[in-house]
């Protein structure tokens, strides 16, 4: 027990323990130092698989009074941690040719050290504290990953902004978790009944978060600031699939409402991001979009109780946009190779007939792509078929209920699947058959094998036939019995139906179509070409950065003037009020000096005038002396006589 | 010797030796103020070491450790009785900590004036007048002790922002001397009220033994008053009948202490002394001002608010709850607001102690293990982001957020440092700020279902906090720190360089500690957790007896 602890531990800190190893390396090896320990781990994980194959591993330790930190690693962590370390080695490899000549690389291996380890944690954590523990950890290595340019404002920008909108749906989370072990459930595992609705909300707020649902989606199109093999391993395989993580090891305590709410959620999410993709001209945006479109998916999934499509969806995900994100990146390659700084090298207007210089890329790129439209025989369209046929198969059992909007569900996820192919097939075509309006090409360039290698394997693993044997069955998944078996609760409520695995594959070919007649008959973008505003509003996301900008500087305006309060009026009056006891002691001053000092000086003076006058009367000569005393005497006589 | 009486008195005979050394000597002053703190840390650390903090106690007189007590003023008043006051000192698990933690960073603040050219011997007289009375205020079992060594800490800290401070030195010395005196005053009327109302029977029966006739002696001493020695008829005694505008009078004593710790705290509507001391005060002033000085108000809401009037602490629980979470989001929304680091940080440490007040207004294990723990943690926090702020005013003469840009490229050590204060203070788990926001949180979310003091939206609300802090801390590391390499006047490039090893002395400590708390909060927790339980027990069952029937 203590061994398979110790190993685990071992497991999840090792990538950390490389990054700060390879610190002290020199330049040229560091990564692959990195990348030599992220393999042990991944060795390691494989070893996870069969450790807790019969029975998950459970382990606790005392944190304070009355707190107790648990990890439990059951088979669904144990796959998700292989796959973390399998797509993070493949991004070191390609990060080893991708980083090189940057500035500051063993500050790039550390921090992505520091981000597997918290993502491996993340998907240890059972414990409520431990879990909110990693879950910021992940955020806060994704910022400084993000920030890696740090030197760059725009960049530095993003980086603050997405951490922001992170950090507002964790407040989220943290409420739910609060009111969770208040009610005593310290970890996922002692959860045994239904959540009431407000804590679900909180918690499922919270997971919107990282998974960059609606209204929190923004953050993610901004995370592209980072490196790319960045983006391809945080912002595609495994960050963002955080708070699907959370909920599907939530799904069956859910309450029903909520799940509704998080499959509506999902649907507009994936569709809005669908949407935005088809006018992103950046390489990587349109990749974003996707990734949160995607995304919206497995929130589908798991609202409409396809949570083992939703598991499904998220491992085929994570390989296919793994290597898109990657060819991405070595198409950057290329085009910063060729133009340097000149143009912008992630602008897809920039591109166009790259097929011809970068023919791997190019067959990997396509691969991936398919699999991501959902084409029949790749990954995508097998896990997603178990989506959209579970939203059907949802939406008739509310329909039945004579709740009609629950169509919605169904709606918005078929027609995001025909959206999918469209602006993905706009990516290939523009970047690989298009002629582009830039002059100077290069050929002859050679990709680096450390390049071509991870993206071939992401490509391969793009391919129906290592997730199921029959490439038309959404149920197939080899992984499904044993991943079911591992989360308790969960099952498949529905088989899917041949209607909508037809109607999905056909979607895909219409929208593929529809690509090629729009952008694939040599279309020029140039740069400076004007935009409707129905292109706009999709560019720039439905104007949803633009909706946290206004929201944040609206916030700025209110503390800047709660500031002038607190300095005009609380401070003010404060001050006032000194300044009313200033003039008060001042008045009193006055008062004292003049009118009391003055009684005293008035009698004093009196006194000594009189004192004056009388002392007239000893003074001059014997005269006046006996003239005095002779009024008087008179004085005193009169008086005794006449009264 | 005793050890608390070392802790407080040996800063206080190394003032008496800076006097006897002349002017001349200036470089001398540093080194006996660093060799004083250090025996007061050491001593500290030593203090801990021997805390027992097993020793399970039924009543408040059990629970004191290292308890000394000797006869400080017996006098004769005739008619009113006698008067005693002792110097009574001892420490429990909720003072321990503070403690310690004062002993660091009074060591820390003078590494931080090592550069104080000017007056030397003045400064470190009064530095180390202040670290004798700092500590002496935790340590004090009996009111009037409590009360000269909590009003005497005004004198030096007076001195050290009006002379050794910034451009408005003057302004900010006076508001925050004549704020902190109205708050003393608060405390010295139910200081005196309590004194008349609790009697001291021991000394009582020695002294008509003596005298052969009955003597009453009133008493200050706090175990007195904490283990409800009052008189029958006494002023505060509890349902004691004293009815002053519809209230008990009880429930009056209890606001005046409030409102008097508040402004030490400092709790909205009650703060603003603290931007201007922080802001014009040197840096190691500022250091102990947020790192200890705030701490004496949530100390004394504990030791003498909560304890000695716990109905009051019931009746009032929600309004205290609403001015803290007033308090953490109205400081965090100030905080956002401002222009110059430092002010920034000061309002900061205003929500930040909100946080103090909300948690054990809730009054729940929870919420006042996490009241306590966030006070190490903040005192932590905040002095190591005054000294971060210390080492740019250092170099720049300047602390405006707008003026700089890109400061990472240039001094990656300090930016380093910078960054885990300010995620640190922010409240990133792993580190000790979100620990204390964390279990303030739970008690105070928890309060409604566990003892029904508090209500659950009061917590929820607050959790805006955290969203808040993240705000200010990060637009202003973005702005100061990353983006282009750029300062507002040219020859501040030349003065800027990164941390020396002194500031690496100063910083490093308090960065590890962030961490290592974050990580083993128990270490903290285990100290004081029996003292804990006995005082959430003691003002729960208390609170329900003394209510007014």
């Amino acid at each position: 027990m203590q061994v398979t602890g110790a190993y685990i531990l071992a497991l999840t800190f090792l990538p950390i323990i490389g990054g700060i190893i390879a610190y002290g390396v020199r330049k040229e090896w560091c990564l692959q130092v990195n990348a030599i320990f992220v393999f042990v781990s991944l060795l390691g994980a494989f070893g996870l698989i069969g450790l807790v194959h019969d029975e998950s591993f459970i382990a606790s330790r005392q944190w304070v009074d009355h707190y107790t930190l648990q990890i439990n690693v059951d088979r669904l962590a144990a796959l998700l941690i292989t796959l973390v370390y399998f797509i993070a080695f493949l991004v070191l490899v390609f990060s080893v040719h991708y980083m090189r000549g940057e500035g500051g690389v063993r500050r790039y291996g550390l921090k992505l050290g520091f981000f597997i380890s918290s993502m491996v944690g993340l998907l240890i954590a059972d414990s409520f504290i431990l879990l909110f523990l990693f879950w910021e950890l992940v955020g806060f290595s994704s910022f400084l990953l993000i920030g890696y340019w740090y030197y760059d404002k725009d960049k530095a920008q993003s980086a603050k902004q997405s951490f922001m909108i992170n950090r507002v749906a964790d407040a989220f989370l943290l409420v739910g978790i609060i009111l969770l072990m208040i009610k005593g459930d310290q970890s996922m595992s002692e959860i045994k009944e239904p959540l009431d609705f407000s804590t679900g909300f909180f918690l499922v707020f919270g997971a919107f978060g990282k998974s960059a649902q609606l209204p929190f989606s923004g953050w993610l199109p901004k995370a592209m600031a980072g490196p790319t093999p960045v983006s391809a391993l945080i912002h595609a395989a495994t960050m963002v699939t955080a708070g699907v993580y959370l909920l599907i090891r939530l799904s069956p305590f859910i309450p029903e409402p909520l799940k509704f709410i998080i499959a509506i959620i999902g649907a507009g999410t994936a569709f809005y991001a669908a949407f935005s993709a088809l006018a992103q001209y950046d390489i990587k945006s349109v990749l974003a979009y996707s990734t949160i479109s995607q995304l919206g998916y497995m929130m589908i999934g798991i609202g409409v109780g396809a949570t083992s499509s939703a598991a499904f969806h998220l491992w085929t995900h994570a390989f296919f946009k793994a290597g898109l994100f990657m060819s991405a990146g070595s198409v950057i390659i290329y085009m910063h190779h060729v133009f340097g700084h000149q143009y912008d090298p992630q602008d897809m207007r920039n591109m166009g007939g790259l097929k011809r210089f970068l023919p791997a890329t190019f067959i990997v790129h396509i691969i991936c792509s398919l699999s991501l439209a959902g084409l029949p025989f790749f990954s995508g369209f097998m896990s997603k078929g178990g989506i959209l046929a579970g939203s059907v198969h949802w939406a008739q059992g509310y329909g039945d209920m004579g709740f009609i909007w629950a169509y919605f569900v169904p709606v918005l996820a078929f027609l995001t699947a025909l959206l999918t192919p469209i602006y993905i097939g706009r990516q290939l075509f523009l970047v690989y058959w298009n002629k582009t309006n830039l002059p100077i090409w290069i050929s002859g360039f050679n990709q680096s094998l450390w390049v071509k290698l991870p993206i071939f394997l992401l490509a391969i693993f793009s391919v129906w036939i290592f997730f199921g044997l029959n490439p038309l069955d959404s149920n197939g998944w080899y992984l499904e019995d044993y991943v079911l078996a591992g989360v308790e609760g969960i099952t498949v409520p529905f088989k899917v139906t041949v209607i909508s695995e037809i109607a999905a594959a056909l979607l895909v070919i219409i929208g593929l179509l529809i690509a090629y007649y729009i952008y694939g008959r040599g279309v020029v973008f140039s740069i400076d070409q004007k935009r409707n505003f129905f292109i706009q509003f999709a560019h720039q996301g439905w104007f949803l950065s633009t909706s946290y900008q206004a929201i944040s500087t609206s916030y700025l305006a209110i503390c800047q003037s709660l500031a002038k309060i607190d300095e005009r009026i609380i401070d003010h009056s404060i001050d006032l009020f000194a300044i009313t006891m200033v003039m008060l002691s001042r008045s009193m001053g006055w008062i004292d000096r003049f009118i009391v000092d003055g009684i005293v000086g008035f009698s004093a003076k009196f006194a000594s005038t009189m004192g004056t006058v009388l002392s007239r009367l000893q003074s001059r000569g014997i005269q006046s002396q006996i003239l005095y005393l002779l009024i008087l005497l008179t004085g005193i006589i009169s008086w005794i006589l006449f009264l | 010797m005793s050890l608390i009486s070392l802790i407080i008195f040996c800063p206080l005979a190394a003032a008496g030796i800076i006097l006897c050394i002349p002017n001349s000597f200036d470089k001398v002053f540093k080194w006996i103020a660093l060799f004083a703190t250090g025996i007061q840390l050491a001593s500290s650390i030593v203090l801990l070491y021997g805390f027992n903090q097993n020793r399970s106690a039924a009543s408040w007189g059990e629970i004191f450790q290292y308890v000394e007590k000797s006869q400080w003023i017996l006098i004769d008043l005739g008619s009113l009785g006698w008067l005693s006051a002792e110097y009574h000192v001892g420490v429990d698990g909720l003072s321990i900590w503070l403690v310690v933690l004062s002993g660091l960073l009074l060591f820390i603040g003078v590494l931080s004036s090592w550069k104080v050219k000017s007056r030397a011997k003045g400064y470190f007289f009064l530095y180390l007048i202040l670290s004798c009375t700092v500590v002496g205020c935790f340590v004090a079992l009996d009111l009037l002790l409590f009360y000269v060594f909590f009003e005497f800490m005004l004198l030096p800290m007076f001195f050290l922002i009006g002379i050794w401070g910034g451009i408005r030195r003057t302004y900010a010395s006076i508001k925050f001397f004549l704020f902190t005196l109205l708050g003393s005053l608060f405390i010295l009327v139910v200081f005196i009220g309590l004194y008349l109302s609790v009697s001291d029977t021991g000394l009582s029966e020695k002294l008509s033994a003596q005298t052969g006739i009955e003597e009453v002696v009133h008493t200050f001493n706090m175990v007195t008053i904490l283990d409800g020695n009052y008189d029958i008829d006494g002023l505060l005694t509890p349902n004691g009948g004293f009815d002053v505008g519809g209230m008990p009078l009880r429930y009056w004593a209890f606001i005046f202490l409030v409102i008097g710790f508040a402004i030490k705290l400092p709790l909205v509507p009650v703060h603003t002394w603290l931007p201007d001391a922080h802001v014009e005060a040197p840096t190691a002033i500022s250091v102990l001002l947020a790192g200890i000085l705030l701490k004496i108000g949530g100390y004394g809401l504990f030791r003498v608010a909560y304890s000695m009037f716990p109905e009051g602490a019931i009746y009032f629980a929600q309004h205290i709850a609403i001015f803290g979470l007033v308090s953490i989001i109205y400081g965090g929304m100030n905080a956002m607001a401002q222009g110059d680091l430092k002010r920034m940080i000061a309002y900061s440490s205003i929500s930040h102690m909100g946080f103090v007040v909300l948690g054990l207004a809730a009054l729940t294990t929870e919420g006042l293990n996490g009241s306590m723990f966030q006070m190490i943690s903040h005192g932590l926090i905040s002095a190591a982001l005054f000294l971060i702020v210390g080492v740019y005013y250092d170099r720049t003469g300047d602390r405006k957020i707008e003026n700089a840009s890109g400061l990472a490229i240039r001094v990656p050590n300090y930016t380093f440092f910078t960054a885990l204060f300010f995620f640190a203070s922010l409240g990133l788990p792993g580190m000790s700020g979100f620990v204390g926001e964390l279990f303030v949180l739970l008690g105070a979310i928890g309060s409604e279902n566990s003892n029904g003091l508090v209500s659950s939206w009061i917590g929820i609300v607050a959790v805006l906090g955290i969203i808040i802090s993240a705000a200010y801390y990060l637009w202003a590391f973005q702005r100061m720190f990353m983006g282009r390499f750029w300062l507002r006047k040219p020859e501040w490039e030349e003065a800027l360089y990164d941390l020396t090893i002194r500031e690496w002395i100063m910083l490093l400590p308090l960065g590890i500690l962030v961490i290592f708390l974050g990580l083993f909060p128990n270490v903290i927790f285990d100290v004081m957790s029996e003292t804990v339980h006995f005082f959430a027990d003691f003002v729960l069952t208390k609170g329900a007896e003394y209510a007014p029937k």
